[in-house]
């Protein structure tokens, strides 16, 4: 049964260096419907990768709880995949046993993982370099593998940690036609996690802005779809999450 | 990411040695029973392989006591490290095994391996026993250090990456974090094979009749300086061919090892 990511009444507190108890999150609730691509957006440490982390499973939240598909969350999935800021690939595989490295987990017999890879590897502009170390490849080509390596999982939940956040303006702008590319093939659930409202408004059908610490949602907008960079409609909704975004900071 | 080309000027100061040692020993009358020729001692050496000269008791008698000695170099290497790694993995990824046996080991190390020579003697008698036990002691604690470090220096990210592919368990372990942390494992076990035979003389000298070390503590006892010096180049000889091994071993298993950074 389909029913997407829901966040419910989700909070979060992290023990700081100094003894401090520091609320991350603060009763955040929300939904994303299967296949939407949802971008949150929030000032840097809002508590939004926090979210994540326990929408991937890694870490417990303090109370609330995220449900995928009507099961709540307690542990990493492979059909929630994760990509991070870094691309975190494995340094000791070739930039093929990178991709192939989940669809080995799952049992996928060698003939079929090398197909998917390489298919899949195409896809993001990387053939050729299926041989290659990681340290051999530029940060946007590694983070190209990253992408590679989530995708070639068909998970039916991505979870992306401003992903794009360290590379420059114009591979930035690939990076996220790609993303685009790549979601129209079998449409997942994407959860993306930005600070930048261009890129929320360039990928996502629904934005949600959380507030500074401790994060709360500030305002969700819907973001019609396809939509041009330039027109009234775009300019106007800009001009709306500035002003959520700055609300939320006074 | 090619090998490091070979470098002449790193022959100068051996063949700089070379000549004093040959000027010393030719023209200017150092004693052979202090030091023997250059010349001399490669007439030993070869002796010492083939026995063809018959130049000293110990002829033809190298493999013999090499393998005697590599047997307990690999032996106590072994249980050094089948120590070092279970251990260094469980302190370095589990913190309560951390906070429980780490500052024991620690104070454990900082007796000198020398210092246990006494108390390995009185339990396990002259001989085998306390040589292995000495070579599996000392070089131990640099695999020991190393693999802890290595294991705990795993980046978090990585392992998570790894759970959120669908690896958990064994599997986890096996396909993340082991090979995460073998380019410092690697360098344990290199400084432990180094120990290993450090401490294979230091046990050997003191009673056994079979090996290199007894082979050159005999040599002094009846003047043979020659065939001392021969042992001293053949450990050293053997000592490197392992590491060599030891390095490709590791380099095949890990390619972080194989982009240049560490030389053999």
């Amino acid at each position: 049964m389909k029913q997407g990511l829901t966040v419910s009444s989700l909070s979060q507190r992290f023990v700081s260096e100094n003894g401090m108890i520091v609320e991350a999150l603060n009763r955040v609730s929300f939904a994303v419907q299967p296949g939407q691509i949802v971008a949150l957006l929030g000032p840097s440490g809002c508590g939004k990768s926090s979210l994540l982390n326990i929408a991937a499973g890694f870490e417990p939240p303090a109370s609330g709880e995220v449900c995928f598909d009507g099961q709540p969350i307690s542990a990493p999935s492979a059909e929630r995949c994760v990509v991070f800021q870094s691309p975190a690939l494995f340094p000791w595989l070739t930039v093929r046993q990178n991709v192939t490295y989940g669809l080995k987990r799952s049992g996928m017999p060698r003939d079929e993982r090398r197909q998917a890879a390489e298919t899949m590897l195409a896809g993001v502009g990387l053939t050729g370099f299926e041989r290659h170390y990681p340290h051999e490849l530029s940060g946007g080509m590694q983070q190209r593998v990253a992408l590679a390596r989530a995708f070639v999982l068909r998970p039916a939940l991505l979870l992306m940690d401003e992903p794009f956040a360290a590379l420059d303006a114009q591979l930035r702008e690939q990076m996220q036609q790609l993303l685009h590319t790549l979601w129209e093939e079998h449409k997942p659930t994407v959860l993306f996690v930005t600070h930048d409202i261009d890129e929320a408004l360039k990928i996502a059908h629904r934005v949600i802005v959380l507030t500074p610490r401790p994060g709360r949602v500030q305002a969700a907008f819907d973001v019609p779809r396809p939509m041009e960079a330039g027109d009234a409609r775009c300019l106007q909704l800009r001009q709306q999450l500035r002003e959520a975004l700055f609300a939320g900071t006074q | 990411m090619k090998k490091s080309r070979f470098d002449a000027v790193g022959l100068i100061v051996p063949a700089a040695v070379l000549f004093v040692w040959f000027a010393a020993t030719n023209w200017c009358g150092v004693p052979a029973y202090k030091l023997p020729s250059p010349q001399r001692l490669l007439h030993v050496l070869i002796d010492f392989a083939t026995g063809w000269y018959g130049v000293t008791p110990y002829s033809g008698t190298l493999w013999f006591h090499l393998w005697h000695s590599l047997l307990r170099v690999l032996n106590g290497f072994a249980i050094a490290a089948a120590c070092g790694l279970t251990l260094g993995f469980l302190t370095g990824r589990i913190a309560l095994l951390r906070r429980l046996f780490d500052p024991f080991i620690h104070l454990l190390r900082s007796i000198p391996g020398i210092g246990w020579l006494p108390i390995a003697i009185v339990w396990f008698g002259v001989g085998e026993g306390n040589t292995r036990f000495l070579i599996a002691l000392a070089s131990f604690f640099p695999i020991y250090v190393n693999t802890a470090h290595g294991a705990a220096a795993v980046p978090e990210l990585t392992v998570r990456a790894g759970r959120m592919l669908g690896a958990r368990g064994l599997t986890l372990f096996g396909t993340v974090i082991f090979p995460a942390a073998l380019p410092e494992i690697a360098v344990g076990l290199r400084l432990g094979l180094g120990i290993a035979w450090a401490y294979l003389v230091l046990g050997e000298v003191t009673g056994v009749t079979e090996g290199l070390g007894a082979v050159m503590t005999d040599g002094r006892m009846l003047g043979h300086v020659d065939i001392v010096l021969a042992t001293m180049v053949v450990i050293a000889m053997a000592g490197k061919l392992t590491d060599w091994l030891l390095l490709a071993l590791c380099r095949r298993i890990s390619p972080q090892l194989r982009k240049g950074g560490v030389h053999g």
